[in-house]
């Protein structure tokens, strides 16, 4: 369990392969599934049970308070031998405890709601229910549930990868952020104020930005063009000849703007510090960190930079530790744990635990 | 861009971890733009520490950088004192 309940922000530390990226990786599962996918094996597969243990379930759980209801979601998958494929063991979905739905292989219950009497029916044990189960309305607790998971922003950003360019729209951008192009259109066209504070915070950053254009340079294909100006003149930059840092930038102007246009927003950034100048990343992280705290989404951030650490808390700074590749991943908050004299140091001396 | 040097900018310099989550605390309550112009620098290890990396590093770079102040985080452990030997290694010219 991730013990991230009431706060706003928290870092995840601890050496290398820990599990701080299993983390945005189980959650990319959960979202995966909100977004559609639910055939299993497009999912998880047999090399995912921990250790190869083939014989205990591998179990995903989630709780999230949503407009001051707890929603709960829970899928179980199983291989039972002599099986290729992974099948759901069990799944549900509860709201303040009362169940929307619940399954046991292949047999889905639907509670009772309104005046819809409850019902049963049986799907295929390969396939999860979620994605399928039909939402009645857009106020229906199961599609405010889902709209919320298929929104979580999970980010390692690779840079070099994008380009600006986009063919579409979406509000659900992929881990690498590839598709930043069609993520920008795609908040743009859902809240157009939220270029004035991508704007507010960009010019903070590169206070010689003057503007983000998105023109179309074909057909239903666009690419963002990013001018800078000063008293000497302007420039105009495509945004893949941007800086691997200013990309970051912009990343994050977006998760800001995302959060208050379309959210409270889950996002799990590993490593948000990667790229960034040593001078910029405390500012960087302190600005998502109190975005997150005002508008009730959740921040996650995985790190090893020192200024990155220094600017999360102990209470809300948490160490995964693995004895070794055989044990379990073990939990404590920092503010837990008997530690002499600075963090960080003692972090570079490997003193730091469990 | 870091912080704007030639505009007003704060560096804050904690005695201990603390005293850092204090002043990261106090960050996270100001607005974006005025965050940008402060920064919480690492933990110096001491009282004594503060002070000393202050003459060593500070006074030379706040003689240079005449937009820049600076806020000493320390403890007084029940010792008043230690406010005064505080100010005693803060030059005259630096002192407001």
């Amino acid at each position: 369990m991730l013990p991230i309940s009431g706060h706003s922000s928290v870092l995840l530390i601890g050496k290398n392969g820990a599990g701080k990226t299993a983390v945005g990786l189980a959650l990319e599962i959960l979202q995966k599934i909100a977004r559609g996918t639910n055939r299993i094996d497009d999912l998880v597969t047999s090399k995912d049970f921990t250790r190869g243990r083939l014989d205990v379930a591998m179990r995903f759980e989630i709780e999230v308070e949503l407009g001051n209801q707890i929603y709960q979601y829970v899928i179980a998958f199983e291989l039972p031998k002599g099986f290729k494929e992974l099948r759901v063991l069990e799944e549900s979905l509860a709201v303040d405890g009362k169940p929307v739905y619940s399954r046991e292989r292949a047999q889905v219950h639907l509670a009772k709601t309104g005046h819809e009497k409850e019902a049963k029916f049986l799907i295929d044990w390969h396939l999860v229910a979620l994605p399928i189960v039909q939402e009645q309305s857009p106020k229906d607790p199961l599609s405010i549930f889902k709209q919320w998971l298929a929104r979580l922003l999970i980010l390692r950003p690779l840079p070099s990868l994008i380009s600006g360019d986009s063919k579409k729209e979406t509000l659900q951008p992929d881990t690498q952020v590839t598709e930043f192009g069609a993520w920008f259109a795609g908040l743009l066209a859902y809240a157009p104020a939220a270029y004035t504070e991508m704007d507010a915070y960009l010019r903070q950053v590169m206070p010689d930005l003057k503007d983000i254009k998105n023109p179309l340079i074909g057909k239903d294909y666009r690419s963002l063009i990013v001018q800078f100006s000063n008293s000497q003149g302007s420039l105009h930059l495509p945004f893949e000849d941007l800086s691997d840092g200013e990309k970051g930038f912009m990343i994050c102007a977006l998760v800001l703007a995302a959060n208050n246009a379309y959210g409270p927003v889950l996002c799990f950034w590993d490593e948000p510090d990667n790229y960034l100048a040593l001078d910029e990343v405390s500012h960087f992280v302190l600005a998502l960190r109190k975005a997150f705290q005002s508008s009730g989404g959740q921040f996650i951030a995985t790190s090893h930079n020192p200024e990155a650490i220094r600017s999360f808390s102990d209470e809300n700074t948490l160490l995964l530790y693995r004895r070794d590749h055989l044990g379990p991943t073990l939990i404590r908050a920092i503010n837990e744990l008997q530690i002499s004299g600075d963090l960080i140091n003692a972090l570079i001396r490997g003193d730091v635990e469990l | 861009m870091s912080v704007n040097k030639n505009q007003p900018h704060l560096l804050l310099l904690p005695e201990d971890d603390a005293n850092r989550q204090l002043a990261n605390g106090f960050l996270k309550e100001v607005d974006g733009a005025r965050q940008r112009q402060m920064q919480v620098l690492p933990v110096a290890g001491g009282w004594q520490e503060v002070l000393s990396l202050f003459k060593a590093v500070h006074v030379m770079e706040m003689e240079r950088y005449h937009r820049r102040f600076m806020v000493l985080l320390i403890d007084f452990d029940g010792q008043e004192d230690r406010l005064g030997k505080a100010r005693e290694v803060v030059p005259e010219d630096l002192q407001e």
